[in-house]
């Protein structure tokens, strides 16, 4: 069994292995990087530390998000710094078995499929398993 | 280290230590061979290493010091004198202890470093006594001596009685030698009082070695030695701080031919100096550098919390709030400072380590060199003077090696065949300075010039229009080395590009100064501390960026009011008049590539010459230059906190930053800005047109070797020798058709022809009866390029070409007082084999293709 921290971006529900989560928490005033790769949203004081924010919507390559929804912030853990990923609504955590998990489909290509782990079938949605590392990366 | 236990860790944290001591010594005394001093220094180490070593059973160790005690036994007596060769032997020596201290730190065992070698070599210069040195200490020893090296030597003097005093103390010395191995201290029961004195030696030693528990055991076996124990601690320090046994007052001027007041004038004898000294072992103590890591990463939060504090106060009315926020302030300042000077350490530490590299490279070299260090308690944060270290060894290492000349040399250039490198810190504007400076023959600006172009780091326009401070920045470029001849000790692509950076990533500066002929000077200025750093926060398009003072000269306010606020422009290059001089100006908007301030944006050329802004002047790199932003903010102590790889790679940012109002900025790495803008502000100021010439042509030659032909038409094409091959004459009846293409048979190939004057566009003459060939070859492939006439083979100067242009060719310019096209070598040779440039991997293409059938 392995849990997930579950959180979404527009219609889809994505997934991080729960052990690389350090928290979720609402958004902070961000420090813009100019000359920045575009999915770099910017950087965070996290009580005096300061974190690279990632925004997943750019990253997953996906419209940015309407005008004033604030977006929340998923702090994990990428080769011992913390990073937050920008995301739009916290979910709980799930747990699955290996049993409903299943490889992203053929379709899937591009940069995303990078992205992608595979896909846990929930009852009545899709737990899409987020590559920590490479969507941080 | 894991599985080492303590007292092996102590014994190895000791003796790394008393080993670069011994490195200084040795080649102190190479200089000096007639101090006792030093030669009680060394072999106070030496022993101290073997009597541990022994009780560690460590064997090789043993073994190994235990021979070079031997032969430090017959240099103290005075039974040899010190040469070259001794140094030699005694340097392998320490080389020797080294790599066994470094085998036991690995592995905890002394594994299977080599020994023998040096043992033999020890032996061998043992084995040699020459009979001459007898005589010496047959002269010292009648008690004789005191008075020549009195004079000599001051702070040894009583030492050096006391050695003279008499045959008598011998024995003494030998006992309480002994002593060292701690457990076999009881030896000392000779009672004689020199025991106590001479307890310096041995006492400090096992003091050097270990910790009181080991030491303990001591009085138990043997009385004599107990007053010597209580001081061990205390002596220990002694010997750490102090190189020369000699801290303490001499606390007995008793008659000279008295022996027990002759050793403590190296170290006080036990009672009389022991609650002074132990005073001070009570008030030092060991601390893990970690620990202290790890309270400068605190205070540096605290002064975070302090800045936001203060900026909490600033913005009330409350009188209580207010002093306890100055208060606060106060108390975080000197605590800040109180740890910063735990972390000090004296900059001597890293140079203890010069006289010997300087000693062993000038052999190397056959320099003669003499090393002069000044300001060596000069104090720098730990961890920088870590980082500064390869830096400055590597600065030392050039100055031996490129900097200072052959005696012969220097003696022509009527200067003394020894030259003087000196090693300088010192504390200047809140910054350490240190400086490498030699008297050798300097650098030649022009030479820096022409190997610059000669590797094709910079264009023959852009270093002419360079001064001479500029031309030296060159020698950081990565890939330069001005080294005529790789050498072993330098020009191994370490170059001083990776001094630069390396320096520079601790917030400091490297410059340089030379005068051809009479030296050098490389000077480095370091921040005082890696974790705090002072900064002026600006403003640019609404974000705020924090700016390193290490760079900062003044600020300048520009008034928006006045019309154009004083900044001109040399074409496209912003630039403004301070005192009378034309200061080039970068945007920090435009560095960043971000939308001009929405207050000012007159935008022209996209130059913000802003309403109201302010150019911060700044010193990067030798160079000075005007940044451009919006606004000043306030001058703030900054922490420094580490960005991500990836944006470090952006190459704009050396950190960022959490503000007093908690909002993070990013820290502008100066030089680099520096690096990128004005590298291309030289650009913008050469000349257009030159620079498309030079873009059309190879960009890093200025002259090359073409070749002038006749094409008919009174035309003449110029092609680049470079690739010619040969020139043939074909008779025109030779000449053959494949499809639509004219061949010869050539050395047994078929070779396509390509007739210019058809290629270009040419008519003219009858066709002659023979044909003019151009072979151009590459690779295995050969095409014909057919001429009228061949005029002649000229320098063609890349700069003076023209552009007029037509199909088949590059340019056009002037040879020998005519218009010369210049040939597109490559479109011409297409024409006659369009598989040409690509025949190489198409041929491996077919192989491959072959052997899959």
């Amino acid at each position: 069994m392995s849990q997930y921290v579950t959180f979404t971006l527009g219609p889809n529900l994505y997934g991080v292995d729960v052990t690389r989560v350090l928290e979720a928490l609402r958004s902070h005033t961000r420090t813009q990087v100019p000359l920045a790769p575009a999915t770099v949203a910017g950087l965070v004081n996290l009580r005096g530390q300061v974190v690279l924010t990632i925004d997943l919507r750019t990253r997953l390559e996906m419209p940015p998000r309407e005008g004033d929804v604030e977006p929340m912030m998923v702090v994990v853990q990428v080769d011992g710094e913390p990073v937050s990923l920008l995301v739009d609504e916290i979910g709980e955590v799930v747990e699955v078995g290996p049993g409903s998990f299943e490889s992203p489909p053929d379709t899937l290509t591009g940069e995303v499929r990078q992205l992608i782990l595979g896909a846990h079938k929930l009852e009545n949605r899709l737990l899409l398993v987020l590559d920590v590392d490479e969507a941080a990366a | 280290m894991g599985d080492i236990d303590d007292i092996v860790r102590e014994f190895l944290v000791e003796s790394y230590e008393n080993l670069d001591q011994l490195d200084r010594d040795l080649v102190a005394l190479e200089e000096s061979p007639g101090s006792r001093q030093l030669l009680s220094s060394i072999f106070r180490t030496i022993h101290t290493i073997k009597g541990t070593s022994g009780f560690l059973a460590f064997s090789r160790l043993e073994r190994v010091t235990h021979a070079g005690e031997n032969l430090l036994v017959e240099l103290r007596d005075g039974r040899r004198s010190m040469d070259q060769r001794t140094t030699d032997v005694l340097l392998a020596l320490t080389d020797s202890v080294r790599d066994i201290l470094g085998a036991i730190e690995g592995s905890g065992s002394e594994g299977s470093v080599e020994i023998d070698a040096t043992i033999a070599a020890i032996e061998a210069v043992r084995a040699d006594v020459p009979g001459a040195t007898a005589a010496a200490p047959a002269a010292e020893a009648p008690a004789a001596a005191p008075v020549a090296e009195e004079a000599a030597e001051p702070v040894a003097e009583p030492a050096a009685q006391a050695e003279a005093a008499g045959p008598a103390r011998k024995p003494a010395r030998k006992v309480v030698a002994r002593k060292v191995g701690a457990a076999r201290a009881a030896g000392a029961a000779d009672g004689d009082p020199a025991g106590g004195p001479d307890g310096e030696e041995g006492g400090s030693a096992v003091a050097t070695l270990l910790d009181e528990p080991v030491a303990a055991p001591a009085p138990a076996t043997g009385g004599p030695a107990g007053p010597g124990v209580p001081t061990v601690p205390a002596q220990r320090h002694a010997a750490e701080d102090v190189p020369a046994p000699a801290p303490a007052p001499a606390p007995a001027p008793a008659p000279v031919p008295a022996p027990a007041p002759a050793a403590p004038a190296a170290e006080p004898a036990p009672e009389e100096a022991g609650p002074g000294l132990r005073g001070a072992a009570e008030t030092s103590i060991r601390v893990d550098v970690e620990v202290l890591d790890a309270l400068m990463r605190q205070v540096g939060e605290l002064v975070l919390a302090r800045n936001q504090i203060s900026r909490l106060a600033q913005g009330t009315d409350e009188p209580e709030l207010t002093r306890s926020a100055q208060r606060l302030n106060l108390i975080a300042a000197e605590l800040q400072e109180g740890v910063m000077k735990t972390r000090m350490q004296p900059i001597e530490h890293v140079w203890s380590k010069m006289p010997r590299i300087v000693r062993d490279l000038a052999a190397a070299c056959q320099r003669e060199v003499q090393l002069e260090m000044v300001g060596g308690d000069t104090e720098l944060d730990r961890g920088l003077l870590e980082a500064v270290k390869d830096p400055l060894t590597h600065l030392v290492r050039n100055a031996v090696d490129h900097g200072i000349e052959p005696p012969a040399d220097r003696v022509a250039a009527g200067k003394t065949p020894r030259g003087t490198l000196a090693l300088r810190a010192y504390h200047a504007g809140g910054q350490v300075v240190v400086e490498v400076a030699d008297d050798g023959r300097g650098i030649d600006p022009d030479k820096v010039a022409a190997a610059a172009v000669r590797k094709g780091l910079r264009t023959p326009e852009q270093v002419a229009g360079l001064g001479q401070a500029d031309l030296l920045q060159l020698l950081f470029l990565p890939g330069f080395s001005t080294a005529e001849a790789v050498t072993k000790v330098s020009g191994r692509g370490v170059g001083m590009d990776v001094v630069r950076t390396k320096i520079e990533a601790t917030g400091g500066t490297v410059e340089v100064e030379s005068t051809v002929g009479q030296g050098t000077v490389w000077r480095l200025r370091i921040p005082l501390t890696l974790a705090i750093m002072p900064t002026l926060t600006v403003v640019c398009s609404g974000d705020v960026y924090a700016v390193p003072q290490v760079n900062l000269l003044e600020l300048v306010a520009i008034d928006g009011q006045r019309d154009q606020s004083g900044i001109e422009f040399v074409h496209s290059s912003p630039v403004y008049r301070l005192r009378g001089e034309l200061l080039p100006l970068v945007s920090l908007a435009s560095v960043l590539q971000l939308p001009a301030a929405p207050a000012g944006g007159t935008g022209g050329a996209g130059d913000d010459e802003g309403e109201g802004a302010v150019v911060a002047v700044m010193q990067a790199d030798g160079r000075r230059f005007g940044l451009l932003v919006d606004k000043v903010l306030s001058t703030e102590e900054i922490v420094v906190k580490p960005l991500s790889a990836r944006l470090k790679s952006i190459g704009i940012y050396a950190g960022a930053t959490v503000l007093g109002d908690g909002r993070v900025a990013l820290i502008l790495d100066v030089q680099s800005i520096a690096r990128r803008s004005l590298a291309g502000e030289a650009d913008a100021l050469a000349d257009e047109a030159q620079r498309r010439a030079l873009a059309d042509a190879a960009a890093t030659s200025e002259v090359e070797q073409v070749l002038v032909a006749g094409i008919g038409g009174g035309r003449r094409v110029a092609m680049p020798l470079a690739s010619v091959a040969r020139l043939e004459h074909v008779q025109l009846q030779d000449v053959e058709l494949v499809g639509g293409r004219e061949v010869v048979q050539y050395r047994g190939t078929i070779l396509p022809l390509a007739r210019l004057d058809r290629v270009l566009g040419a008519y003219g003459e009858e066709e002659a009866a023979e044909l003019l060939v151009v072979v151009y070859s590459h690779g295995n492939r050969s095409v014909g390029l057919v001429v009228h006439e061949i005029v002649d083979i000229v320098d063609d100067v890349v700069a003076r070409h023209s552009d007029i242009e037509d199909t088949g060719l590059v340019g056009s310019t002037v040879l020998g007082g005519r218009v010369t096209e210049l040939l597109d070598v490559r479109q011409a040779i297409l024409a006659a084999d369009a598989a040409f440039y690509d025949a190489t991997i198409s041929d491996e293409t077919y192989a491959m293709a072959g052997a899959l059938r």
